[in-house]
């Protein structure tokens, strides 16, 4: 920069720049700016260390004149570069990706409901409809239903929806109760639906309450 | 094994080299870099003082410049780095290189230096001096080109006669020598005075205007214009101070 304050051939070669308020910003950049380069490449590599670099001493300009006087000058460029080497990860991350070949149409990606990553993660077992029916069943994916009873599930996924009234008298809906979704013509399910989470967790209620 | 040993100090050493040149090649980027986050921080309006060092028959010169005008310029017996720190301590320390801001400046300082300059038009930022020290520095760019005035004298044009001792003060202590012309302030027994540049200084910036100032035509073709007319009334006018008094 200038012959001024360098601190390799300077009268002060190697006292390290007071805090702030009474040093010049310049020699605060000409004995810190390596090290935080250094910072800067090893969070987020060397093609973008410079960006980050140039945005710390932009920061710490603007708010050098308000650091504190007994204030750690290299930890808070540190600090900074830090920050600003978080922000620029994220931005890389949100920005466009260049690709050679541009698609020919619009795609589904990040429109919520049409696929992508907003598809929905867990479908809901027990929809409220479900569980305001008659015989206080639910219904499965697979047409099938359960009671309302908690912890019946269990014994679904047990013996399956075939055998089921007959293993569990009295849970199984009455004769006279209207039965739920499932028709005399749903096939048996043997599958096991995925859904343990929700159901799975009153079986512990259950056996604290006995 | 004997080479072995060799080749192995030879490796080290070519390692040293190599580290050492990418620590001189980082700091050349961080320069680069440096300058160019300047760029947008002047633009931001983040700069408060912007300081370069000029070369002068005196050596280097350095200027500083905050964005009302040239803030300080001080010869290398003051030294630079204190100068910056002092700056940075009463004025701001957002106190960077920017030659860019002092290029007015600067050019004007070599102009004069070569004689091609009787007065300065680049604005000058008189907040490092106060009370009466002000008031006299105020007063002395009044004094022609290639004149000389007495403490005295200044001291009268102030308000206070008996200050010219006060006025030897407020003259070394002018954060902007040259630009405000405390060089032409001598004692009234026509012996130099000291000078903040040291005594030598005084003597050859009074002798470039002297010689500057017999080489050129009595009819001045370019007078320079700017804000202090005054300057440029050289041999025609006697110096008076009276018109410049409130």
């Amino acid at each position: 920069m200038t012959p001024v304050g360098d601190p390799e051939t300077g009268p002060g070669a190697h006292a390290a720049p007071g805090p702030g308020g009474a040093t010049p910003f310049q020699r605060i950049a000409k004995a810190y700016g390596p090290a935080v380069l250094r910072v800067c490449r090893a969070m987020v590599g060397p093609v973008d260390a410079d960006d980050a670099w140039s945005e710390t001493f932009l920061a710490a300009l603007r708010g050098y004149p308000s650091l504190a006087a007994d204030a750690d000058v290299e930890a808070w460029l540190v600090t900074i570069a830090q920050h600003k080497s978080v922000d620029l990860i994220r931005r890389r991350v949100r920005g466009p990706v260049p690709i050679e070949d541009l698609p020919t149409r619009a795609g589904d990606i990040g429109v919520p409901g049409r696929g992508g990553p907003f598809r929905p993660v867990v479908a809901c077992p027990r929809p409220p409809a479900a569980r305001a029916a008659p015989s206080g069943g639910v219904s499965l994916p697979c047409g099938h239903a359960l009671c309302g009873r908690r912890g019946c599930h269990r014994q679904f996924r047990r013996c399956g929806p075939a055998r089921w009234s007959g293993r569990d008298r009295r849970t199984a809906p009455g004769p006279d109760a209207p039965r739920p979704a499932a028709g005399p013509a749903a096939p048996p399910c043997r599958r096991r639906h995925g859904i343990t989470r929700r159901i799975a967790y009153p079986l512990r209620l259950r056996g604290a309450s006995r | 094994m004997n080479h072995e040993i060799e080749s192995d100090r030879a490796g080290s050493q070519l390692a040293a080299a190599r580290s050492g040149a990418a620590r001189s090649e980082e700091r050349s980027s961080v320069e680069v870099l440096f300058d160019r986050m300047l760029d947008s921080a002047d633009l931001e309006g983040l700069v408060d003082v912007a300081y370069r060092v000029v070369d002068s028959p005196f050596g280097p010169l350095l200027i500083a410049a905050t964005s009302a005008g040239v803030v300080r310029l001080a010869f290398t017996v003051q030294g630079h780095d204190q100068v910056l720190e002092d700056l940075a301590a009463r004025v701001s320390p957002r106190v960077v290189h920017l030659p860019r801001r002092l290029d007015g400046a600067a050019g004007e300082l070599d102009e004069y230096f070569r004689g091609a300059r009787s007065g300065f038009t680049v604005a000058v930022d008189l907040r490092l001096a106060h009370g009466f020290g002000r008031s006299v520095l105020e007063r002395l760019p009044a004094i022609p080109y290639a004149d000389t005035a007495a403490y005295a004298q200044i001291a009268a044009a102030a308000g206070n006669p008996a200050a010219a001792r006060a006025v030897g003060t407020a003259c070394s202590r002018n954060p902007v020598p040259i630009l405000v012309p405390c060089h032409r302030v001598v004692r009234s027994d026509g012996s130099l005075g000291g000078y903040v540049g040291g005594p030598g200084a005084k003597r050859r910036l009074l002798d470039i205007e002297s010689r500057a100032d017999e080489t050129r035509p009595a009819a001045d073709s370019s007078p320079p214009s700017g804000e202090r007319p005054a300057a440029d009334g050289r041999a025609s006018t006697p110096y008076t101070m009276k018109e410049d008094a409130p």
